[in-house]
């Protein structure tokens, strides 16, 4: 089960509210630090205007590093309240039906491939970081 | 009489309005010495908590004068509006102002004493003299031929044709149209619509369907385009494109560059939805009772993969190409199987007859194609919000798994997160039954609903629901008591009157219209598409622009998006096709090149003398090579063919040109090729002849280049001889290229490969490691490559929003791509002599 090879990794499920949307980053692996920095700085600006207490930034994977140093800049160098909770999110992974390839002829593409969903579990940290 | 001129009352209490808003308050904090040790000249210290308090008290003064400021300035009510509603005739039209700002609309137009107009002036009050009286009759006529069809309509009769054929007379078409209602009246002939808003299923069986009549009045104005059926809408609001037969709506007309990257890319910013009317797209069902040969067709039709069992039995969109006959690539293509008898197709318009023809002629006996274009409508929606507005507006007539399962993950906002496979099909009732867009009740998917979408897929409603679609005359069923604005606003009325208040008009299953709608996710496009039968369009199209943060977009925006996608778009990313190569190489430079002889000789580029552009320049061209308003492919083709020939037959080294040498000729008068220039000459002669090749002298590599083997193309593809530098067409693949400096690729801009000598150089200049000033290098001399680099074009480039860097889509040289050590190109626009480094990845279509 484990040993199948992994097509496409879907996203995390994320669900629709425009004030989560407003007050939540989500720091992918390739997010420079400083540009995450001036993204939280903008949406701390703008809390009000939506009503909301804290901005969340989201982290998971090979983000958490960067995700819990943006958290220590902010603690430690503005001096604000952050909040750190650690969650695992459920992703799913679209890997190769092992099945009846019977039918199939030779050398198909893996994109032609059925495919079936599998879950994984990834570790992951959300940071409130408060006005 | 000299000296400023006195202001009114009026101008005197704003300009010390504005006085007061900017004046600023200071706390002046007391500075007494306290201690005398601490007195100095420059002044005392100050407390620490004093100091704050203060700075703390001249912020908020700060914020305060600018706010107060800001409101000052402002003086009408609509000024206040965001920029999407502000209406030019709300200053003089209150309608066009939301209510809650009415009431203060009003009391400033009094106040400036100026004509107020509620809503637009009734027909009745526009002047009517002043006509001949051949001018009065030939009005008067219209709008009898107009009361005549409207007369028709309403007792469920078709058009006569020679009521609408626009060669008739305006007196013979008012004959016809006569006669019908009489024939009608005296029971000679019954209704032959089934509903009061005239709609019917225009299905081709066999042959190209009927174009949809659209009203009596515009019939004259649909002649060579057809519109589509939310033409009127979108003429209001954006500008059209008349192309391959359609009018078709190119962007909006308020500026939304921005706006559709933030709403219409699945990110997690946005927060709204971009849909477009993507009727246009012609929809075909092939069906045969011979299981086989239907396979065998969509085989052949797809390269051997549409037919594959993943798309074949278990509903999959397949997002491929389309080949002709002749191992010809035609045109992207989508095609979902409805069951083993039968497929939908979806094609563009500019080569939707190509493969239409193609399939009539194949076996008339075995092979059904009914041609939908005009009687199955569709969608297009991109963005978080797009399920979720879809569920605001449609609701099931009967309970349905499939309604459910949509219903349960319309708060999803990314459609990547769904699996490969997500279709909902079932049935709705007519949207207009609800008086406003209602949201559903939320429900909190997880990752485990996600995977019961896929273990529980409602295959049987699915398909149902996809052949009551597929069904002409069930499609013509679901018009039957279609009911007009006024019946529903009268059962909207009677809803009022007794006690139950509700948003929506209760469905009853006997008398009121349902129709088949299919929610289908398109991988590769990242979008989602809504099929529904074409006179159902307009009713969903009108409430899905009801609801908030919904807004529409057009061709452009739909370009726009696939290029942050990184895929190539139909017709403009695909030269290797003949619709491409047409609209890339014939009608782009057309357009840019009259663009560009149109400006006066010192306002526009001078391209034959552009300063360093290679090391050594052929005699043809002394600056830019190739023509300059186009992606030259037959420049590519010859140069790099030529290139190999070269490199085939002589052992030193490619060359530029021997200088103590002229063109040579052979004994059959067949140029020479030992040096660049001879190809550049070569390609020069090619051009002399006129002989514009009609096929496009590239053709694509659609395979991943990790498992084409070493021989490359070069074995089935070999250039031994001159002339075949100018026939063997040229492989290329598609690449996406991100730019790793600072700058951004143009459209049309040119890619060259980087020569050995200069690798090092360029491999230190993509390294971001920071200079000692802690910043990037900028002006150093960059190393000049040759003409014989150039390894391909860019067809669509600019600054990418999302990677924030330039970004392009091109198209490089097979061979070398193949070969290449580094993934590393140089990246030239046109007309320029700059050169930036760019990493290559290969897009595979």
């Amino acid at each position: 089960m484990s040993n199948q090879r992994i097509l496409t990794k879907h996203p995390s499920v994320k669900l629709l509210s425009h004030k989560q949307i407003k007050t939540t980053i989500y720091i992918k692996s390739q997010t420079p630090f400083v540009s995450a920095l001036k993204r939280v700085n903008k949406f701390l600006g703008r809390l009000q205007r939506h009503g909301a207490e804290y901005v969340s930034i989201m982290g998971m994977g090979k983000a958490v590093e960067k995700t819990l140093s943006i958290a220590c800049h902010y603690q430690e160098e503005k001096g604000k309240k952050v909040e750190v909770i650690t969650q695992s999110i459920a992703v799913l992974d679209e890997v190769v039906k092992n099945g009846d390839t019977t039918e199939e002829p030779e050398g198909i593409d893996d994109e032609d491939k059925e495919t079936s969903l599998r879950k994984r579990t990834v570790t992951g940290v959300e940071i409130r970081i408060y006005p | 009489m000299s000296g400023k001129k006195l202001k009114n009352k009026n101008q005197l209490f704003k300009r010390q309005k504005v006085i007061d808003a900017r004046t600023i308050r200071t706390e002046a904090l007391k500075a007494a010495p306290r201690d005398v040790g601490e007195l100095s000249e420059s002044g005392s210290m100050l407390k620490v908590n004093d100091f704050m308090a203060s700075r703390e008290f001249e912020v908020k003064q700060l914020q305060l004068a600018m706010h107060k400021s800001k409101a000052a300035s402002s003086t009408r009510v609509f000024q206040a509006l965001p920029r999407k509603l502000r209406r030019r005739t709300a200053s003089h039209n209150v309608k066009r102002i939301p209510k809650r700002l009415r009431n203060r609309a009003l009391r400033e137009m009094r106040k400036s004493e100026q004509t107020i107009t509620r809503g637009t002036p009734a027909m009745s009050k526009k002047r009517k003299y002043g006509l001949t009286a051949k001018q009065l009759y030939k009005a008067r006529m219209a709008v009898k031929l107009l009361r005549l069809a409207a007369r028709s309509k309403s007792m469920k009769l078709g058009l006569p044709s020679e009521a609408t054929a626009s060669r008739h007379k305006l007196r013979s078409r008012i004959k016809a149209l006569q006669k019908t209602i009489r024939q009608c009246t005296s029971g000679k002939a019954g209704p032959n619509r089934n509903n009061l808003l005239g709609s019917y299923d225009s299905t081709g069986i066999g042959a190209p369907a009927m174009r949809p009549l659209g009203r009596i009045k515009y019939a004259k104005r649909q002649h060579t385009y057809t519109w589509l059926p939310t033409h009127v809408w979108h003429a209001k609001r954006s500008h059209m494109l008349k192309r391959w037969g359609y009018q078709i709506p190119w962007s909006p007309t308020q500026k939304c560059f921005k706006l559709t990257h933030k709403l219409g890319n699945s990110v997690s910013t946005s927060d709204g939805a971009m849909c477009a009317d993507t009727s246009y797209m012609g929809t075909m069902i092939i069906s045969s009772e011979d299981t086989v040969f239907l396979q065998g067709v969509i085989s052949q039709l797809t390269n051997k993969r549409g037919s594959l069992a993943k798309y074949r039995n278990s509903h999959h969109w397949f997002e491929g190409m389309v080949w002709a006959d002749n191992q010809e690539v035609l045109g992207p293509v989508e095609l979902l199987w409805i069951n083993a008898n039968k497929c939908l197709l979806r094609l563009h318009p500019a080569i939707y007859l190509l493969v239409f023809d193609h399939l009539v002629q194949l076996n008339a006996e075995k092979l059904v194609v009914e041609d939908c274009r005009y009687s199955i409508s569709s969608i297009t929606l991109t963005g978080a919000k797009s399920l979720n507005a879809l569920s605001q507006v449609l609701r099931t007539t009967s309970t349905s798994e499939s309604y459910n399962q949509f219903k349960k993950v319309s708060h999803v906002t990314d459609i990547n997160a769904l699996p490969q496979r997500t279709i909902f099909a079932f049935d709705v009732m007519d949207p207009r039954h609800l008086s406003n867009p209602r949201q559903l009740p939320g429900s909190k998917p997880n990752a485990t609903d996600l995977l019961t979408l896929q273990d529980n897929f409602p295959e049987a409603e699915i398909t149902s629901a996809l052949a009551k679609l597929a069904d002409p005359a069930a499609r013509n069923l679901s018009y039957s008591n279609q009911q007009t604005l006024k019946q529903l606003a009268a059962r909207r009325r009677v809803l009022l009157n007794s006690t139950q208040h509700s948003n929506l008009i209760p469905f009853s299953a006997d008398t009121d219209p349902s129709f088949p709608i299919v929610i289908s996710k398109l991988p590769k496009k990242e979008s989602w598409v809504v099929l529904i039968p074409w006179f159902w369009h307009l009713p969903l199209w009108y409430q899905l622009n009801r609801i908030s943060r919904v807004h529409h977009m057009g061709l452009r925006q739909m370009q726009q998006l696939s290029y942050e996608r990184r895929r190539p778009f139909f017709p403009t990313d695909f030269p290797f096709t003949k619709v491409g190569y047409v609209e890339n190489f014939i009608y782009e430079r057309a357009t840019q090149e009259a663009l560009w002889s149109r400006k006066p000789p010192a306002k526009r580029i001078n391209f034959a003398k552009i300063p360093d552009l290679h090391l050594e320049s052929p005699v043809f061209f002394p600056g830019e090579i190739g023509i300059p308003f186009c992606c030259d492919w037959l420049f590519l083709q010859i140069l790099r063919n030529g290139i190999e020939y070269l490199e085939a037959h002589h052992q030193v080294a490619v060359k530029m040109f021997n200088s103590s040498r002229t063109s040579q000729f052979d004994e059959l008068n067949r140029r020479k090729i030992e040096y660049v220039n001879d190809i550049v000459d070569l390609y020069r002669d090619t051009c002399e002849a006129k002989t514009v090749p009609t096929n496009p002298p590239v053709r694509m590599v659609n395979q991943s280049l990790s498992t084409i083997n070493g021989a490359g193309f070069k074995s089935d593809n070999k250039v031994s001889s001159q002339e075949a530098i100018v026939t063997n067409t040229l492989p290329i693949v598609a690449v996406s290229c991100t730019l790793l400096e600072r700058g951004h690729p143009k459209d049309l801009a040119r890619i060259y490969s980087i020569p050995a000598k200069d690798l090092e150089y360029w491999q230190t200049v993509s390294h971001v490691a920071s200079r000692p000033t802690g910043k990037r290098d900028h002006d150093s001399k960059w190393p000049i490559p040759e003409v014989q680099n150039l390894i391909g074009y860019v067809t669509s480039g600019t600054f990418h929003l999302g990677q924030g860097r330039g970004v392009c889509t091109g198209f490089i040289d097979a061979q070398t791509a193949l070969s290449a050590e580094t993934d590393l190109v140089l990246i030239r626009n046109v007309g320029t002599n700059v050169y930036r480094i760019a990493k290559w990845a290969q897009v595979i279509i």
